[in-house]
């Protein structure tokens, strides 16, 4: 039998059921979407944080508080904050960093008039532009002085600085922070998000209001800390200076036997790249279930259309096909189903990805359509290979019956 | 006298269901000639279509011998059994068995699929066989839209367009009126003359009057095998 006509015969049966066959790989198309366009959205999103990590610079390091490695197991649920503003003097002490920069995070309520909004509330010091940089709108930022002088000032992003003030300058506005009173010196320009937070909606306040006025605690949640030279060696540095100053006795360097993590640049871009493989083993599970669930839908269909067409088959058998004629003839339409679904299933994904990624830029600065290419081929292939699979079974059955039988098959 | 076409020496068939052997064909010995037009008749039930399908090769035997052209069919694969039906013979059945849902020129060309000719030929062969089956203005209709005489027609071109040895017709009348099968029968008669060796099944007489030959088959055994002297002689539907 000619290719040719194998084609064409396989097609013919397929075209003359034309609904049948589209519910038929209705399964394997939404599979293969439905991974294109995860796979697609957290490429999107490592690639965005990766970005956004390589902004921040190579030389720059954290270190905060930790109940272990976070790279040997799941985090502990309770981490006692250990890191106060004293350890920023003491990395400070080892001489291998230019700077470090304290940052407490929390949330609160923020009021101005009959005006109240819930904000991200962050505690830093005067070199926090250093480490972040941020131009301004209006105003300007913390002095050395108000950091050590407990000042009740605040810097805020434009779009709370809109929220709350409307029209009116921002400048020199009263605002109470639970109940106690700030003063607005300063707006920062727009600057969009990162780590897909909204930056234009924080509020900055110096570090040490916010412990000793607000939250009544003299830790910090993470230190900043920007190296001289060797930034391994920098980080060693502050494992010693922190076991030092915290009375940790650890000359083994386990890192689960520190109450703190140092990482920087390098560090995250693991954990992002990890976060990104298991991601890509769930959706390949996911992906590999509904393959298997739409393979056999397609095997179910292939029996039903068999039977159907016994005497066709019959027909073919009298008229001088053979075995392998009657088999190719079968597996070929199943390949072709499932080919089609996979083509269609990557249509659909790819055209999903294009969406999602417009509509998900409107909010992320920086999100970039991502087209997961070998997902593209991954998926073509495996659903052709499914109906390889899935139609073996049928395709035997109608290949192994007896002519006769077949003709006589009412 | 050269060597029969066919030879079927003591043929033997039972069919087995469980336990149960039903004997159909009880040592059949039969030989056919090139070109000749053979009745088969016999009520139903008297084996007549299981000889037909052995000799088709569409079933097997279960004792006795089957030569082809001197050739052993017993030792044939299922494959070479494959490549004698769709080389070698050409069938017509009661109830048509067209692909109801494709077109007329494409259930003429349907043997021609599992052969090398090329396409355009397939065409042009096809053609020419609808055209002088009175079918040549229906090329392009679907086959579930033609009458019954029509659909036999349409298998007789069937049968004949890989010019097989032989060409087995079983009941080819019997789902047609009186002249939609005459004219079955008048064609297969001119095809005989044209040299095509027809071997047909039928219950009726009249259709077996016209073949040159009438075996007689009852209970599994042939009871009588005569020239038929008096030949119906038609022609008159196709002139």
């Amino acid at each position: 039998m000619r290719y040719r006509d194998l084609l064409k015969t396989s097609s013919e049966s397929l075209t003359r059921n034309k609904s049948r066959s589209l519910l038929t790989i209705l399964g394997i198309v939404i599979g293969i979407a439905a991974v294109i366009l995860m796979l697609s959205i957290g490429q999107g999103a490592e690639g965005i944080i990766l970005s956004e990590v390589a902004d921040l610079g190579s030389d720059l390091a954290f270190v905060e508080s930790s109940s272990g490695d976070p790279m040997s197991g799941p985090p502990s649920p309770y981490i006692e904050q250990t890191i106060t503003l004293d350890d920023v003097d003491a990395i400070l002490g080892t001489g291998f960093f230019s700077l470090a920069s304290p940052v407490l995070m929390t949330t609160y309520s923020v009021t101005f008039g009959e005006m109240s909004k819930y904000v991200q509330v962050e505690g830093v010091d005067e070199h926090y532009l250093d480490v972040f940089p941020a131009d301004m709108e209006s105003g300007r930022f913390f002095s050395e002085s108000e950091v050590d002088s407990y000042s009740k000032s605040i810097v805020l992003g434009i779009d709370l600085a809109d929220d709350l003030f409307g029209d009116q300058d921002p400048i020199g506005q009263k605002v109470k922070i639970n109940k106690v009173p700030f003063r607005v010196i300063g707006v920062f320009e727009r600057q969009g998000t990162r780590f897909f937070q909204n930056l234009d909606q924080r509020l900055t306040m110096p570090v040490t209001t916010l412990q000793r006025d607000l939250m009544g605690v003299d830790y910090v949640s993470y230190i900043t800390m920007i190296a001289l030279g060797d930034i391994e060696l920098a980080k060693d540095e502050v494992r010693f200076a922190l076991r030092d100053s915290h009375g940790i006795d650890n000359p083994e360097q386990d890192p689960n036997k520190d109450d703190f993590y140092v990482s920087s640049q390098d560090d995250a871009v693991e954990i992002i790249s990890i976060v990104g493989d298991v991601l890509t083993i769930l959706l390949s599970s996911v992906a590999a279930i509904s393959l298997v669930v739409g393979g056999i839908g397609i095997m179910n269909i292939m029996l039903v259309s068999v039977t159907e067409r016994t005497k066709e088959i019959g027909l073919r058998k009298a008229i001088g096909a053979t075995y392998r004629e009657i088999l190719q003839q079968f597996l070929v339409e199943a390949v072709m189903i499932t080919m089609l679904g996979g083509i269609i299933g990557v249509m659909m994904g790819v055209l999903l990805s294009i969406v999602t990624a417009l509509g998900v830029s409107a909010f992320v600065d920086g999100w970039n359509t991502v087209i997961p290419l070998e997902a593209i081929f991954w998926g073509i292939v495996v659903a052709t290979s499914v109906g390889l699979v899935f139609g073996i079974y049928p395709a035997r059955r109608a290949a192994k019956l007896n002519p006769i039988d077949a003709l006589r098959y009412e | 006298m050269p060597e029969p076409l066919i030879q079927l020496k003591k043929l033997v068939k039972n069919f087995v269901n469980g336990d149960v052997v039903t004997p159909a064909v009880c040592g059949v010995t039969l030989d056919i000639q090139s070109g000749e037009f053979l009745a088969i008749m016999g009520p139903s039930g008297s084996g007549k279509s299981t000889i037909m399908h052995i000799m088709g090769f569409l079933d097997t035997l279960t004792e006795g011998q089957y030569l082809f052209r001197g050739k052993d069919v017993s030792s044939l694969s299922e494959d070479e059994l494959a490549f004698m039906r769709r080389n070698e013979v050409g069938f017509i059945f009661q109830t048509f068995n067209l692909l109801s849902k494709s077109n007329v020129i494409d259930n003429v060309m349907l043997p021609m699929v599992y052969t090398q000719i090329p396409p355009a030929e397939r065409v042009k062969r096809a053609k020419k066989a609808l055209e002088e089956i009175g079918l040549g203005h229906r090329l392009y209709h679907k086959s579930n839209q033609l009458s019954g005489g029509e659909r036999q027609r349409v298998a007789v071109a069937r049968a004949f367009i890989n010019e097989p040895s032989v060409v087995f017709a079983d009941e080819p009348t019997g789902n047609l009126d009186t002249k939609s099968g005459t004219a079955i029968l008048e064609k297969l008669q001119d095809l005989n003359e044209e040299g095509h060796t027809i071997v047909m099944v039928t219950h009726e007489q009249e259709a077996a009057e016209y073949a040159k030959r009438i075996v007689r088959v009852r209970d599994g055994q042939i009871v009588s095998d005569v020239k038929n002297g008096h030949q119906r002689k038609g022609g008159e539907y196709w002139k």
